[in-house]
């Protein structure tokens, strides 16, 4: 009798073990902010479907801005490609980890004649605090709070929890879009990927 | 039969649970750093910097020969690591005119970063000192998993593990002042 015991504390502690390795989800967040970070553990890779293919006319629209303007897609139109950079929340793991990197590529970007427009579901105020812990971004960041995560649904990037998925959308001077990449929303896409979007714009 | 089973099974999943369970934070003073396996820097200069074969793909620690070792875990995307890589690249400077280089190694892991996101990093802030990377967090992983940045100052064990003097997270107020605290943490004059 003792045997089939012993089996079944093993397998209790198998299991304990292997959720304890599931859970190490990998990531990394600078130290001084680290402590401002909201854990939202490992989340459903992705939770939409797209609206949107390559070759599509992007959907059009207009955001208020941390800076206090009203930013569109029209003000870019013949002048600038743009990257569409939507991040699911602020203050949260992965999207505190990418938008900084972004900071130090302004000069690959304006090689690329390319705009980022960064654009989560969270209201101007919140946006505006997160940013700045950031230390600053040197592209438009864009509130889709209200009416809530439209814009992000007119693209098919709006998630059931009302967050939108990690998503990369190029878009030519003409409006055309040309790379689209849906990543797991609990992964940054590699510069490799933002690299490929922007050639998809030559 | 069934008793030996659940051992072997047991012990299989602690050893492979192992990596993880290994360090949870920043290390403390007078731990021991576990063996790992690190990428060869791209750059021949930095290969020739620390040490190394010209040829060789990976290295370990003990590799590098008899020296105290400064390594600061990055990352391209912490805004922390890049407001701080003037000053880091200032210790690097430091060092050598200090005359330390035979001493006292510096280098770089780039946490979650692959060999562009590391060569972007190098090169925007003219990095002049080797950064690995580390796409995988497998190298953050056995370090902690701790934020960025992060340094840490070893001196090498007559086994040929390295121990931690100094286990640093965040930035610090100067260059000068903070080799200063990690030279007296190494035992270097």
């Amino acid at each position: 009798m003792k045997q089939p015991r012993i089996s079944i504390i093993t397998l209790f502690l198998a299991f304990i073990l292997l959720i304890s390795m599931i859970l190490q989800i990998p990531q990394v967040v600078a130290a001084e902010f680290k402590d401002q970070i909201y854990a939202t553990g490992e989340l459903k890779p992705i939770d939409s479907t797209l609206a949107v293919q390559v070759g599509d006319k992007a959907p059009d629209f207009t955001l208020p801005s941390i800076a206090g303007k009203i930013v569109g897609l029209q003000d870019f139109m013949g002048s600038k490609n743009i990257m569409l950079s939507f991040v699911p929340a602020a203050w949260t793991p992965v999207c505190s980890d990418q938008w900084p990197g972004y900071n130090i590529l302004q000069d690959v970007f304006d090689e690329h004649d390319t705009i980022i427009l960064g654009i989560t579901v969270d209201n101007v105020p919140t946006l505006h605090s997160w940013v700045l812990a950031m230390e600053g971004l040197w592209f438009p960041v864009l509130s889709d709070f209200w009416p809530h995560g439209q814009t992000a649904a007119s693209y098919g990037l709006l998630r059931s929890d009302g967050t939108t998925e990690r998503a990369l959308i190029f878009i030519d001077k003409q409006g055309v879009i040309r790379f689209i990449h849906v990543e797991d929303i609990n992964i940054r896409p590699p510069l490799e990927t933002v690299i490929k979007g922007l050639q998809s714009l030559q | 039969m069934i008793r030996f089973l659940s051992i072997i099974s047991c012990l299989t999943l602690l050893v492979a649970s192992a990596p993880a369970l290994a360090q949870d934070g920043p290390f403390s003073p007078g731990d021991v750093l576990p063996q790992m396996e690190l990428p060869a820097p791209e750059d021949p200069a930095h290969v020739q910097y620390l040490g190394l074969k010209p040829d060789v793909q990976t290295f370990t620690l003990s590799d590098l020969g008899d020296k105290a070792l400064v390594i600061e875990i990055f990352s391209m995307y912490c805004p922390i690591c890049q407001r701080e890589a003037p000053q880091v690249n200032e210790i690097f400077a430091l060092i050598q005119s200090k005359g330390l280089n035979d001493k006292i190694k510096l280098f770089g892991i780039g946490a979650g970063n692959s060999e562009l996101e590391v060569r972007v990093f190098a090169d925007k802030y003219a990095t002049p000192f080797p950064l690995v990377p580390d796409p995988d967090y497998v190298l953050h992983k056995i370090f902690g998993g701790a934020g960025t940045p992060y340094f840490l100052a070893l001196v090498p064990t007559s086994s040929g593990e390295y121990t931690v003097r100094l286990s640093h997270l965040g930035g610090f107020d100067s260059a000068e002042s903070f080799l200063k605290t990690i030279l007296k943490a190494v035992d270097i004059k």
